[in-house]
């Protein structure tokens, strides 16, 4: 036993023997030269400084893609752009508030085992924003793929490998970005790890870690509802949208409807002027529409006829109805409110008909609706979708007028 | 102002240079990684001398800072600063005469601890107090003794097996 202390104490003796030595070998050299002092003060860079230009650079990109992404497929839904710039903003702002953790005040005044609690805890808050995050993307990918579907732009098959695609790039870059952001968390834990004892260890969450949780959770379930508002609006389950359809198995109509393209604009000239007929084909009718605005005076050639008829009536259809379903909405073009209209089968075959040579034109197809001979308005076709297609709603019609004309649109 | 604290922040890294040296030393395996850590080391004090100004013993805050930096070493990014090499005319990893031979034997048996164990017999051997130790390591003093006892223990048994 004696022997045993005797030993201890020699090797005691002898470890601080040598680190006097070591204390004297280092003390007389001169170590710290001009250069390295210049360059270390040059170097004002922080510990976590070099993911801030990922952050700073990332999250506007992301922003600005979606933003695009919404103009091309989603004519330019300005709910829908506010929405994606509000949700990446909150997530670099939570990104950045997550990073601050682990800088530089942590290194200089936080002890050894505060550093390992701080990286514990990094981890944890990391891996719930990115959880949390993640989960509104999908929400926001599945509402867009059923909105296409519900719209005929995709099928089920190519939305479902869509949606398949996207889930496994979030899991691999949710993935990548644990492993590279908390890598030096990891570090950190696993080398101090070793010599914590449980009393050491923090676990589970302090009050203000907790509250800063709540609020993410809070965050980000107002970004899921306001989201999921949009997704439903979207598909006419909730807003003002105006959705008819015509019963199954119902024929029944209430005057007459003709649908017309305006094939060329002839003219523009005062009410004396002889009418330019040369662009006029055989068959065709004219129809003349003074615009209302009696300073511009404009004419215009409708395409009323075709070899057997007009381009599309019920008249042609033997009394039967055109339209099948119309709805208003997501769609806006200016103050203009878009009404999507879906016609009946053997209409759609003399819609096709009717626009088959004008679609491939550059410019847009514009038609005209006359409903009991009284042509109501010039529409432009927006997007034709197979049996579907979009028209401009007067911009001075109010609501009530707007679902008036659809209620009677729906009966021809 | 700022040559002023230039200045200042100079005479405190000449005044602990051996401390911040012992540092790396004892969580390197070589002098590259030495010059490496010792940089490392040195920016984050810079960064850190706005919020120093003398609030806390300075030995005590430069252990801070080397212990958290050395611990928290990440040599991948490092290598992105440009390293300059340190003015040492030892190289005590390789040179062979009888004093740097009892570094070398004190590194041999320090560099087998894991990490928080080194850097408590490094405080230990500088002759810090166990409060102070506490408050680097971030554990009570009573701890810091019987952590230290342990040590001792291990770098005993790990002498009688050699």
């Amino acid at each position: 036993m004696e022997n045993q202390e005797n030993n201890n104490l020699s090797e005691l003796d002898q470890l601080k023997a040598q680190y006097e030595t070591l204390k004297q070998q280092f003390d007389q050299q001169e170590i710290v030269n001009d250069r390295l002092m210049k360059s270390s003060i040059k170097h004002s860079t922080d510990f976590y400084k070099r993911y801030r230009w990922l952050q700073v650079v990332l999250y506007p990109l992301l922003a600005l893609i979606g933003l695009l992404a919404i103009d091309c497929d989603l004519g330019g839904n300005l709910s829908a752009k506010v929405f994606w710039v509000t949700y990446c903003m909150i997530c670099l702002v939570i990104e950045l508030l997550l990073t601050r953790k682990l800088q530089l005040k942590t290194l200089e005044n936080g002890d050894l085992l505060t550093l390992s609690n701080h990286a514990r805890s990094f981890k944890k808050l990391f891996s719930i924003f990115l959880i949390l995050c993640y989960s509104t993307i999908m929400i926001v990918t599945c509402g867009w793929l059923l909105w296409r579907i519900g719209n005929g732009v995709a099928n089920l098959g190519v939305a479902l490998l869509f949606l398949c695609v996207v889930m496994a790039t979030v899991v691999i870059v949710g993935i990548y970005e644990v492993r590279y952001k908390t890598k030096a968390c990891d570090d950190i834990i696993r080398q101090i790890e070793a010599a914590e004892t449980p009393m050491d260890k923090k676990s589970g969450f302090d009050k203000k870690q907790k509250g800063f949780i709540i609020a993410m959770i809070a965050v980000f379930l107002s970004l899921d509802v306001w989201v999921g508002y949009l997704i439903a609006s979207n598909l006419k389950l909730v807003g003002d949208t105006f959705r008819y359809e015509r019963a199954e198995g119902d024929l029944s109509t209430k005057g007459s409807l003709e649908i017309w393209e305006i094939y060329n604009l002839t003219w523009v000239a005062d009410k004396a002027r002889f009418l330019e007929t040369t662009m006029v084909e055989d068959n065709d009718s004219l129809v003349y529409r003074w615009s209302a605005d009696t300073t511009e005076l404009a004419l215009y050639t409708l395409k009323k006829t075709t070899e057997v008829g007009p381009a599309i009536s019920s008249a042609v259809l033997g009394g039967k109805p055109l339209v099948k379903r119309l709805e208003t909405g997501p769609y806006k073009e200016g103050t203009f409110t878009a009404i999507m209209l879906e016609l009946m089968p053997e209409a759609t075959i003399l819609f096709k008909r009717m626009t088959e040579d004008a679609l491939l034109q550059p410019q847009p197809v514009n038609i005209a609706v006359v409903i009991d001979g009284q042509v109501y308005q010039e529409w432009r076709i927006a997007n034709a979708v197979c049996s579907a297609f979009f028209i401009n709603a007067n911009p001075n019609w109010s609501k009530d007028e707007v679902e008036a004309f659809c209620k009677r649109l729906i009966k021809q | 102002m700022n040559n002023d604290k230039e200045h200042q922040f100079e005479l405190l890294v000449r005044q602990h240079k051996r401390t911040i040296y012992t540092v790396c030393y004892m969580f390197s395996h070589d002098k590259a990684e030495i010059d490496d850590l010792f940089q490392e080391i040195l920016i984050r004090l810079w960064n850190g001398f706005d919020s120093y100004e003398g609030r806390s013993d300075a030995r005590t805050w430069i252990y801070r800072v080397a212990l958290n930096t050395a611990i928290n070493q990440d040599k991948k990014e490092r290598r992105r600063i440009e390293t300059v090499p340190l003015t040492v005319d030892i190289d005590p990893y390789e040179a062979d005469d009888p004093k740097t031979q009892q570094i070398r034997e004190l590194y041999d048996r320090i560099s087998r601890l894991d990490l928080i164990d080194r850097s408590l017999i490094l405080l230990w051997l500088e002759g810090i107090t166990y409060d102070e130790i506490g408050a680097i390591i971030g554990i009570t003093p009573n701890n810091v003794g019987v952590r230290l006892l342990r040590i001792k223990e291990k770098l005993v048994k790990m002498s009688n097996n050699e």
